[in-house]
């Protein structure tokens, strides 16, 4: 058991509890390209066609082999464009009437070619980088995480314990394919089903305690030499419902919630949902929704309007900033901060509503003792981080940036008082070195 | 406030892209932010934020000095009017008296003594601010960024660790060269390795140390009437130690005079009681490392421990026990204002606990075996500054390898 102290559970107002509803009938769905790290798409529809759930839409150029498939049937409606073409989504409004193509997973050789050849790979990423694995890797390692510590996120055995059957099977069948260590991180006390030839391993603590990168950095940290792949309980399930009963999975679990969210729920919806189709009418005005959390998440925009493909949840925000009249003097009962400067750390309100005010300006990192307080693992925060924001890749490795996906540093971007975004540094460091590598 | 936050909404224009002032947006930013919280939002993807901002900071550590500060004005007066009643003769010797005089020089008030510490200090502090503040904004309209809030910082305790006396032309040339050399060319606040104010403090210490040291500046009226009546000294605590050690000491003030303040010295610097309301906020607030602190502590309590041990005949600090060392001098002030400054301090846990220890170290060697300064805490501070980012190379080299080994074993 891993019981971590240092990190931070970030008391927003708004959680989702209770029961798995069943979401509103969703009438657009969407592949979303940011999605994939450096992923760059050769199209192989067109807008107009047609597709059935499991139709080939377009393979990745810079991965060829990994194809992407329809999460639904329908017609492609759109496909966005962003600048300089790069993809941004594909958007398919589903049919009445939806048909899958056919799938025959017969023996353990056609079913890993499969994984590819319908997209079902990109349930797993790679750590270091964090991208779809290689048509023909093999992993040592998988870590399979269901922990989720995020801001309003509910744990995943919540709805994971629904189909834990499959759940399992999907686990042995997994080992049979790779035929290597599985990791399962799990969180829940109630968690019992464990099962032989799987490793399991329960975290606690506070945020980053469930993270994927929290994990690997403590049972089996990577690095140049090392790697591993990494998924989610809901990959597992896409996973086994492909490879167990030649299926594409086309729902997934999401939990709503947040301060702008009338009514915070926990939702089975479709894979690529329309945000917006999912809080109609339980989302208040002049809010800012999130797919993903408040911490690594995209603001629901008019060319991004899609559940992301690896987010389990959806929260929103209040979008508007208030004038705030000499903050510097004000106690700020209502203002949460991780350290002491503000009356809130002493009074202790236990939930705060958030908006999207960035709370203050750019300036030069000043070392306060906030980064380390939110950094569990074993890696010199301030250093790394200040080695990223210089891009000097070479030292950066040496400290553990290969471990390091952006949802880790989110905590120090949180708490940064001189306002840097440390995650998108780190994608920048990431794509750097993996040039280099190459 | 809507009446402001409409001015700012009318002028912005002129100052932002493409208006006619452009180029001084930071000044325009300036006042903005002194009332108003930028309207900045956040962005993918990372869309809440810790309230705390740098400005908010800057000024907690600036609204804790407020005590020494007052104490400090309280104190000039009080041992000014001591003395100048003892000779019986007002300081006219500068234009200081005319403002003096409009509350007059009776050494008894409360408000007098108030009154004729502002006369002296407030003068210094301003200049230190105006001509520090225009430094930053120059920086800043040349580099084309905000002006960092870490100046107040700068500004006020530069000022308050000089001795009341001080020519204004020299608080204006130490600021400089504390802010262009100690900071600026280096890229501002969080890229400087050495702490701005002392940078600057150190700067007039050697440049002209007829001003800022020995035992005549101290008390004002002192340098100018040379007149020193019979069993008097303007000496500090920690000069009257280097003379004659703890009976010396003994001899003149007692160890509370001492705590409370009410001794000669730098400004800001007196005071225990003062200085301790200070680490009190700076602590709960966690804005200052209590690594820091305490290792600085530990250092001073261990080395002027291991002197007391040793002994000497010759040499009278020998034997100064810890608790004189803390409170005499700018000890206390360095442990809670200077060496706390986290940028030009070490950057990690292990490393804060060593920088500490060093500064504690060194201030006692400096004292006690340095025959050239009394005071050694700016210049071990300075020199921990130095030292930081080796300190820091260490540990996290240390670091690197641990986990390499870890790795290996796995």
């Amino acid at each position: 058991m891993y019981n971590l102290k240092k990190g931070l559970n970030i008391p927003i107002s708004g959680s989702p509890e209770g029961t798995v509803s069943d979401s509103t009938k969703i009438s657009h769905v969407g592949i979303l390209g940011p999605d994939y790290i450096g992923m760059k798409p050769t199209m192989m529809v067109e807008v107009g066609d047609q597709v059935k759930i499991g139709s080939v839409l377009f393979e990745d150029k810079k991965n060829p082999g990994v194809f992407f498939t329809s999460p639904a049937g329908g017609l492609i409606k759109s496909v966005n464009r962003g600048e300089k073409r790069r993809f941004i989504s594909i958007e398919i409004e589903v049919a009445d009437q939806e048909n899958q193509v056919e799938i025959l997973n017969d023996s353990d050789e056609i079913l890993f070619k499969n994984l590819s050849k319908y997209g079902v790979i990109n349930n797993f990423r790679t750590r270091p980088f964090n991208k779809t694995p290689k048509p023909n890797d093999i992993p040592n390692d998988i870590f399979v995480n269901i922990c989720d510590t995020n801001p309003l996120s509910v744990d995943p055995y919540i709805y994971l314990q629904h189909e834990i059957d499959l759940f399992n099977r999907s686990l042995m069948k997994l080992k049979e394919i790779f035929n290597c260590n599985i990791h399962v991180c799990y969180q829940n006390n109630d968690f019992n089903n464990f099962i032989d030839g799987i490793n399991y391993y329960n975290f606690k603590g506070p945020h980053p305690a469930g993270l994927s990168g929290t994990h690997i950095h403590f049972i089996k940290p990577v690095g140049i030499n090392s790697k591993c792949w990494y998924t989610d309980g809901q990959g597992i399930l896409s996973f086994g419902d492909f490879a167990l009963n030649n299926k594409i999975r086309t729902t997934r679990y999401v939990s709503i919630g947040g301060p702008s969210i009338i009514e915070p729920k926990i939702v089975k919806a479709r894979v690529g949902s329309d945000c917006r189709e999912l809080v109609a009418g339980n989302l208040k005005d002049n809010s800012r929704l999130i797919s993903g959390s408040v911490l690594n998440g995209y603001e629901i925009t008019d060319s991004l309007t899609f559940l992301g493909f690896y987010h389990n949840q959806i929260s929103a925000i209040s979008d508007e900033v208030p004038d705030t009249f000499l903050n510097w003097l004000m106690p700020g009962s209502k203002l949460h901060s991780k350290l002491g400067a503000f009356i809130s750390s002493w009074i202790k309100p236990e939930e705060f509503e958030f908006n999207t005010a960035l709370n203050g300006s750019n300036r030069g990192i000043v070392p306060v003792a906030a980064y380390e307080e939110v950094m569990p693992l074993n890696i010199m925060s301030l250093q790394l981080l200040k080695s990223i924001v210089v891009k000097d890749i070479e030292n950066a490795i040496k400290l553990g940036v290969l471990e390091l996906a952006p949802e880790d540093l989110s905590l120090c971007s949180y708490v940064c008082p001189s306002k840097y975004d440390y995650c998108s540094i780190l994608d920048e460091n990431l794509e750097l070195i993996y040039k280099e590598l190459q | 406030m809507k009446f402001l936050r409409n001015l700012f909404d009318d002028a912005k224009p002129s100052f932002s892209k493409g208006g006619t002032a452009e180029k001084y947006f930071p000044i325009y930013d300036i006042f903005e932010n002194l009332f108003f919280l930028s309207r900045n939002k956040t962005k993918n993807p990372i869309h809440i934020r810790d309230a705390l901002d740098i400005q908010r900071m800057m000024v907690i550590v600036w609204l804790s000095t407020f005590p020494a500060m007052f104490f400090g004005m309280y104190n000039i007066g009080n041992q000014s009017l001591e003395y100048l009643a003892l000779i019986d003769t007002p300081n006219t010797g500068d234009w200081h008296h005319y403002l003096v005089n409009i509350f007059g020089y009776e050494p008894n008030s409360f408000i007098n003594k108030m009154w004729f510490g502002a006369v002296y200090f407030i003068p210094i502090y301003a200049t230190t601010f105006l001509v520090g503040i225009s430094w930053e904004i120059l920086f800043a309209i040349i580099r084309k960024h905000e002006v960092n809030e870490g100046f107040f910082v700068s500004s006020v305790l530069f000022a308050l660790s000089c001795p009341p006396d001080l020519p204004l032309w020299q608080a204006a040339l130490g600021i400089t060269f504390g802010i262009v050399i100690g900071k600026e060319i280096f890229g501002g606040t969080g890229k400087n390795f050495l702490n701005p104010a002392l940078t600057g403090r150190a700067f007039l210490y050697f440049a002209y140390p007829s001003d800022i040291s020995g035992d005549k500046v101290w008390i004002s009226g002192l340098g100018d009437q040379m007149i020193i009546p019979q069993g008097y000294s303007g000496a500090t605590p920690l000069g009257v130690a280097a003379e004659s050690g703890v009976p010396g000491l003994t001899d003149k003030f007692s160890w509370f005079d001492a705590f409370a303040g009410n001794i000669p010295g730098s400004v800001g610097e007196t005071s225990i009681i003062a200085i301790s309301i200070a680490a009190v906020i700076l602590l709960m607030t966690r804005i200052a490392s209590y690594r820091i602190m305490l290792g600085t502590l530990l250092g001073m309590f261990v080395t002027s421990s291991l002197f007391n041990i040793i002994g000497s005949e010759t040499n009278p600090m020998f034997n100064v026990p810890f608790y004189w060392h803390l409170v005499i001098g700018s000890f206390a002030f360095g442990l809670v204002f200077m060496a706390t400054e986290p940028v030009s301090g070490s950057g990690t846990n292990k490393g804060r606990w060593i920088y500490g220890i060093v500064i504690g170290v060194t201030v006692v060697l400096i004292r006690v075996v340095n025959p050239a300064f009394p005071e050694g805490m700016m210049l071990a501070i300075l020199f921990a500054n130095l030292l930081a980012p080796v300190i820091d190379h260490l540990v996290v080299n240390n670091n690197i390898q641990k986990k390499l080994k870890y790795r290996e074993a796995l």
